[in-house]
């Protein structure tokens, strides 16, 4: 596992009273998120919580209202989409956004092509090379030369996935709802790659789901929102015995 | 490189294949023939624009009409040779180009085309209303590049042109520029978050775009000889929106195919005047609806049929997707 230099507090990912609103509604809420480099993280909440809107300020797509975001110790919540992908984040969306009129391999291929404008290439060989292997991971490589919009629900999460780590380097991978409505043996597959990819590549995940089964199987620890704000954090045993959570799941 | 150098031998190819037409065509024909290059390299540019890029812009026309003024009131008023003023208008129509792409950055579909819409419409009044400079409705005379209004010289320039925008285009289209205009068309957010920075590259598009029609509009006002606001009116926009849909949005040969077929039936319906636009305009509903790839699209199609009841020629086709 390789460890994450130049946080000088040790926290791959730390954002401090992050907040976005639209229009009345505070969709998330002075969000305190510690991540360490190497941690795999399930994020938690009921619908409407915000964990959407945490994965879209930390990738970038929307602007924080207030607070701050950092990666590695350094400020990010001012820049475009693309260099926070250029410092190694990279994710997923809850509903499959592909570049549906392109292949399967020119989708991977997206990430790699764009780090040779942000003054990073690297030999052709290699990516392909690399995007392969992640497709083969990703039990895609078959289909690699079909259009990406004849791909099913389940092989589009897959290739989002696959895709997300074509980003190089990558430190932090953030996945919403990756489980959501995938057939078992997908589901499977993914967590296959989540945990291998966290192993042989130290790559942090922040994983958005309502799966708990799922996610204790992946997940040490889980953090849990409510209402836009951070009411829980801790192993599943902690957080199932924490009253504020078990008020915001089942409660009202 | 290699790639590029062939390339241009199959243009050079090209050029030769078709340089015999003058000989075979009356004047008027040639006329035609050369009308048709011009429309084709203002195709091949909103086609990357519009359609490998999903930038729905309605003002390409206008850049015919900058770099066509620019160039004629260099010429005219400041005595500059002909070249310069192409050059001049070029570079006019691709800082445009740039600024209206950055208008556009956070607008989508309908709201990019009527902001570009509006835009073409400011600058044909402006045309129209400075005609101190311009000589607005009146016409300004710009200067005939091979001192005669003949089509034939024009002809080899425009077929030169054609299929420099052709190379030109087949580059980017292919380049690592190409997926990302692929990709910001598909889907501009996952682009950008997959490290594509969507605001250079569509901006880079706009300019690139502009240059084409600058140049085509340059030339081409250097041969009609005879420079008026009219071509900068929304009918030459919705020509050329026909043209690519025609022969096959966001395919490569769709706008030299439809820029040709559509300037050709418009020569030999002239007769017809306006109507040709309905004409053009159930046309475009047709394919759209049933044959979104076009002219192209059909063709391939055809061609696909027919390779798969004669093996050897399905045999010869296959080949084309074992590239890794
Ligand atoms: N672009 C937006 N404009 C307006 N309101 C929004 C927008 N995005 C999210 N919201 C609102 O913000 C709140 C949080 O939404 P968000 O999508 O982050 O929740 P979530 O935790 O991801 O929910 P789910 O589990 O259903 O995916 C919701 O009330 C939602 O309606
Ligand atoms: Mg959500």
């Amino acid at each position: 596992m390789t460890s994450a230099p130049g946080a000088a507090d040790g926290w791959l990912l730390e954002t401090r009273g992050l907040t976005k609103q639209f229009g009345g509604l505070v969709a998330v809420d002075g969000l305190p998120l510690t991540l360490r480099a190497g941690e795999v993280r399930g994020l938690i909440g009921p619908n409407g919580s915000g964990k959407t809107t945490t994965v879209n300020l930390l990738s970038g797509l929307y602007r924080a209202d207030a607070g701050e975001i950092r990666l590695r110790g350094e400020r990010i919540d001012r820049l475009p989409p693309h260099l926070i992908t250029a410092r190694g984040v990279a994710r997923t969306f809850q509903i499959p956004k592909l570049f549906g009129n392109m292949t399967v391999l020119e989708n991977a291929m997206v990430p790699a092509l764009a780090a040779i404008d942000l003054g990073r290439p690297r030999p052709r060989a290699d990516i392909l090379d690399r995007a392969r292997r992640l497709l083969a991971l990703l039990t895609l490589d078959e289909k690699r030369h079909d259009v990406a919009k004849e791909l099913s629900g389940g092989q589009s999460m897959l290739l989002q996935i696959a895709r997300g780590l074509m980003v190089s380097p990558i430190h932090l991978f953030l996945m919403d709802e990756p489980f959501a409505g995938v057939h078992p043996s997908i589901k499977d597959t993914i967590m296959e790659t989540i945990l291998q990819m966290n192993r042989a590549e130290g790559v942090t995940f922040l994983i958005v789901s309502h799966e708990m089964a799922t996610l204790r199987r992946l997940c040490p620890s889980v953090s849990v929102m409510h209402e836009g704000q951070l009411i829980a954090e801790g192993s599943f045993e902690e957080i199932a015995n924490h009253a504020v959570v078990v008020e915001a799941y089942l409660g009202r | 490189m290699p790639r590029f150098v062939r390339r241009v031998g199959w243009c050079l190819l090209a050029y030769a294949a078709f340089a015999w037409l003058p000989w075979a065509a009356s004047e008027y024909h040639t006329h035609v023939l050369v009308t048709s290059l011009y429309y084709v390299v203002l195709a091949i540019g909103w086609n990357l624009l519009a359609g490998y890029t999903g930038q729905f812009s309605l003002a390409h026309h206008t850049f015919a009409g900058v770099g066509a003024y620019t160039s004629a009131l260099l010429v005219l008023y400041a005595g500059a040779p002909i070249l310069v003023g192409i050059v001049a208008g070029a570079l006019v129509a691709a800082a445009i180009g740039y600024g209206l792409g950055t208008l556009c950055l956070r607008m989508r579909a309908i709201y990019l085309a009527l902001a570009t819409w509006a835009f073409a419409e400011s600058l044909r009044l402006l045309v129209t209303v400075e005609y101190q400079i311009t000589r607005g409705d009146l016409g300004l005379a710009a200067p005939f590049l091979f001192s005669t209004p003949r089509p034939t010289p024009y002809y080899f320039l425009f077929l030169g042109l054609a299929l420099a925008a052709v190379l030109a285009a087949r580059q980017i289209v292919d380049s690592r520029v190409g997926s990302y205009m692929r990709a910001i068309r598909d889907d501009e957010e996952a682009a950008a978050v997959m490290g594509v920075d969507t605001f250079k590259w569509k901006r880079f598009v706009f300019a690139v775009s502009a240059v084409f029609a600058a140049v085509a509009g340059g030339f081409q006002g250097h041969y009609v000889g005879l420079l008026s606001p009219t071509p900068m009116k929304f009918n030459e926009m919705a020509i050329i929106v026909v043209m690519v849909i025609v022969g096959g949005l966001r395919t490569f040969p769709g706008p030299i195919v439809g820029a040709v077929f559509i300037e050709v039936l418009s020569e030999a319906l002239r007769a017809w005047g306006e109507v040709r636009m309905v004409l053009f305009a159930l046309l475009v509903i047709l394919i759209a609806r049933g044959y979104p790839g076009g002219l192209v699209g059909i063709s391939g199609a055809l061609g696909r049929r027919l390779a798969a009841r004669i093996p050897a020629l399905a045999a010869a086709l296959a080949p084309s997707q074992l590239r890794d």
